[in-house]
């Protein structure tokens, strides 16, 4: 499987955030999206997402036959850098109600409790409003949304800078357990978080994506060489 | 002091022109053409800037006549039309009202010294300007104007109302002196406290209410009041003199915190603007779920487990929004029945004229249009779908497929109506019961018309609620209302029902024009919603 994009473009006002941007990320690989401070990486997430439309160009999805069709909303998991979720339900009620609406894809058996499990989320906490929530929180169950339905793709807008470095390495960890399945990007302006997780790192920089050579990855000054480079691009603004 | 001065004109004036710039680049049509590079034309934001800042104080002169004429010289001169005024007795009216509202309230809802503005916020956190000679600018900037523009409009309504020039440099002096008293009065306390007086919002309202009390009581019950005699005789002006300058001395020479503990009374939180946000966001504060939500309906959701996906979320939804939505027409039912009440009261005591009022039951249908638009839930049962459900749901792409937005809609519509129903109901009940008590014809083609429009006009409400929410879905995520056309119709059903009030007659035309009208517009509004409610219900 394949997530192909084509041209896209985005501008706010006069404002080009996403000038062209065409790459092609495939299953199985965890992608860090490096980028500085507004270079788009939510942008692009919410373009991906149908969150916001794209002024030009085109999502697909490439299957392991080999056909290609549109991206839809429902082909992606987004966890937003601030989570969104029903303040009125309980984290319970959520998920139940979560797991019920995605039914036809969910493969495993797992139950609620289970799911509370996986990211550790405390028994009395479970049937709270999720109103009361932490960060944190809130961020774990957006998490368990993809760990249940399981879509294709997988966009994490800056998942891990609100957790704890406990909880952090334990998202580490099922990221990169159910990683084989699915096309996983992972936006972070955290260099250390990208070297450290992702298997590719693609720089968002001028309204454009570039993949990093793997050399590149493993020279030593390679710190330098990126922060060079997004500097650079910065100069001919 | 002149620089500081200099430097918070400008700061002013400079916040002034990119304000209205951020405004004109967000109007409709206009502000498309406008390009972001504007904010860098230095010479257009000069001369906008004096623009803003001449406007800026027109606005406040203009602002101290509208007062003095709506607080002061209206009232007075309507107690003379009435007659609850002799001639010439005006001037002691107009001092006592003016005592309590410039002097009691003005300086206790309001400080110069510790009202938090957005440059108050720049000026002393950002720029670290020294306080003490910011106060001292603050106090310059806010007084000089606020003395001038008062005094010729306290000239004019004295002499206007039959006082003299003295009468209106005695009420100049007062409001002076009570001014400066009050400034140190809040600054003494604090000092003692560190508490803002004018913050203690119940405490502010209190006083609110006693000097309206203390301002008006008097004038209607045609009693001169005192303040003026005391006020203005030998000993009161040398005290109000003594006060106000003690007052002043304190404020400018006296305190010594400036530095230290004023500075912490500078607190975002008190942000003027941040005060209008929070207005903004009052208007969702009234919907959002508490805890204690959860526990009250813990027998009915467990429930609600049986149910699956989207009918489980819709029931969970009415069934935790028992405070916001049932409670609301819980209300509304007790109004209706303690009217019919008072009807039966009324009718015990004087059995002709409620026959007669009840006669005349039906005619009213006009005045009824107007009652069921504030009866309707419809409103509130809105912002609560947006503000603790819809706002976040709407983020996932399985939330926005046509088919569930609009299974969503038909499963709101349904329970809002239902609420909106019942309260139609019971307003017709209560009529019809009314009229058959009284002894009036009750069973007549007229009543049930008037019934079947007042539960008509209840589906009409909800639907049109609804049908503005899913549509033109005005809300934004930090909870503005934008869309200018939502704006624009919900005026005008309001404008409407306004003008139904003041047509005197509820002919049986008028009635077939009400049942003609609200029913095409539930038809349209269901079109255009199953129509566009897919592509158009998004989080903005």
């Amino acid at each position: 499987m394949e997530l192909l994009l084509n041209g896209i473009q985005k501008k706010f006002g006069e404002k080009e955030v996403l000038r062209d941007i065409s790459f092609s990320f495939e299953q199985g690989k965890i992608y860090g999206l490096l980028g500085r401070n507004g270079a788009g990486k939510t942008t692009l997430f919410n373009c991906l997402s149908n969150e916001i439309a794209m002024d030009a160009g085109a999502a697909q999805l490439r299957d392991a036959s080999g056909a290609v069709r549109a991206l839809t909303p429902e082909d992606i998991g987004y966890v937003f850098s601030t989570p969104v979720l029903p303040d009125f339900l309980t984290g319970r009620e959520f998920l139940k109600f979560f797991m019920e609406i995605n039914q036809e894809k969910i493969r495993s058996d797992q139950t609620i409790d289970d799911y509370f499990d996986l990211v550790k989320i405390e028994r009395e906490d479970r049937d709270r409003l999720i109103k009361g929530y932490s960060h944190g929180m809130k961020n774990k169950v957006q998490m368990l949304c993809f760990m249940i339905s399981r879509p294709p793709v997988i966009l994490l807008d800056e998942p891990l800078t609100s957790f704890d470095v406990v909880v952090a390495l334990e998202i580490k960890q099922l990221i990169r357990e159910i990683s084989a399945e699915h096309i996983i990007v992972f936006s972070t302006h955290i260099l250390q978080l990208a070297t450290d997780l992702c298997d590719e790192i693609v720089i968002l920089n001028d309204g454009m994506l570039e993949q990093l050579d793997h050399s590149m990855l493993e020279s030593r000054d390679f710190e330098a060489q990126i922060i060079e480079k997004l500097k650079d691009e910065d100069a001919h603004e | 002091m002149n620089k500081t001065l200099k430097t918070l004109l400008r700061l002013k004036a400079a916040v002034g022109a990119n304000t209205f710039l951020y405004y004109l680049k967000r109007l409709w049509l206009i502000g498309k053409h406008i390009p972001d590079s504007v904010y860098t034309r230095e010479v257009l934001k000069r001369a906008l800037s004096v623009v803003t800042t001449v406007l800026g104080q027109l606005l406040k002169l203009a602002g101290k006549g509208m007062y003095l004429f709506l607080a002061v010289g209206l009232p007075i001169f309507l107690a003379e039309e009435e007659g609850l005024l002799a001639a010439g007795r005006a001037p002691a009216q107009m001092v006592n009202i003016l005592f309590f509202l410039s002097c009691v309230v003005g300086p206790m809802q309001d400080s110069a010294v510790f009202g938090v503005t957005r440059q108050k916020f720049i000026a002393l956190k950002y720029m670290k300007m020294p306080p003490r000679r910011y106060v001292y600018a603050e106090l310059a900037l806010r007084y000089v104007p606020f003395f001038l523009y008062f005094l010729p409009f306290l000239l004019l309504a004295f002499l206007l109302l039959g006082g003299s020039v003295w009468q209106a440099l005695g009420a100049w002096l007062m409001l002076f002196a009570f001014r400066f008293l009050g400034e140190a009065v809040q600054v003494w306390y604090y000092d003692r406290h560190e508490i803002v007086l004018s913050r203690k919002t119940g405490l502010v309202w209190l006083l609110i209410g006693l000097s309206i009390i203390g301002a008006y009581l008097p004038l209607l019950a045609g009693v001169e009041p005192p303040t003026m005699r005391i006020l203005f005789s030998i000993p009161g002006v040398i005290s109000m003199l003594l006060l106000g300058a003690a007052g002043f001395y304190y404020v400018v020479w006296g305190y010594k915190g400036y530095e230290t503990a004023f500075l912490r009374s500078v607190d975002q939180k008190y942000l003027l603007s941040s005060m209008v946000q929070e207005s903004k966001s009052s208007a969702f504060s009234d919907v959002a779920v508490r805890e204690k939500d959860l526990q009250a309906d813990d027998g009915s959701s467990a429930r609600l487990e049986k149910l699956h996906g989207y009918a489980y979320l819709n029931a969970l939804f009415f069934a935790r929004h028992r405070r916001q939505l049932v409670r609301p027409v819980k209300i509304r039912l007790l109004v209706v029945l303690a009217v019919f009440l008072g009807g039966l009261v009324f009718t015990f005591f004087d059995p002709a004229g409620a026959r007669q009022a009840a006669g005349q039951m039906v005619s009213f249908l006009p005045f009824f249009v107007f009652i069921m638009y504030f009866m309707s839930v419809g409103d509130k049962a809105c912002r609560a779908m947006f503000y603790n459900c819809d706002i976040s749901l709407l983020h996932y792409g399985f939330y926005r497929q046509p088919k569930v937005i609009l299974r969503n809609f038909r499963y709101r519509l349904l329970r809002v109506g239902l609420y909106d129903f019942v309260i139609g109901l019971a307003l017709s009940a209560a009529v019809a019961g009314f009229c058959a008590v009284a002894g009036a014809p009750w069973l007549t083609l007229d009543m049930l018309m008037f019934a079947a429009t007042i539960l008509l006009l209840s589906v009409f409400f909800t639907v049109h609620h609804l049908f503005l929410y899913y549509v033109f879905q005005p809300f934004t995520t930090d909870l503005n209302v934008k869309n200018p056309f939502y704006r624009i119709l919900n005026m005008a059903v309001y404008v409407l029902c306004f003008i139904c009030m003041e047509i005197r007659t509820g002919s049986t035309g008028f009635t077939m024009l009400v049942l003609g009208f609200t029913a095409a517009y539930i038809a349209t509004a269901l079109v255009l919603v199953y129509r566009y409610a897919p592509k158009t219900f998004r989080v903005k």
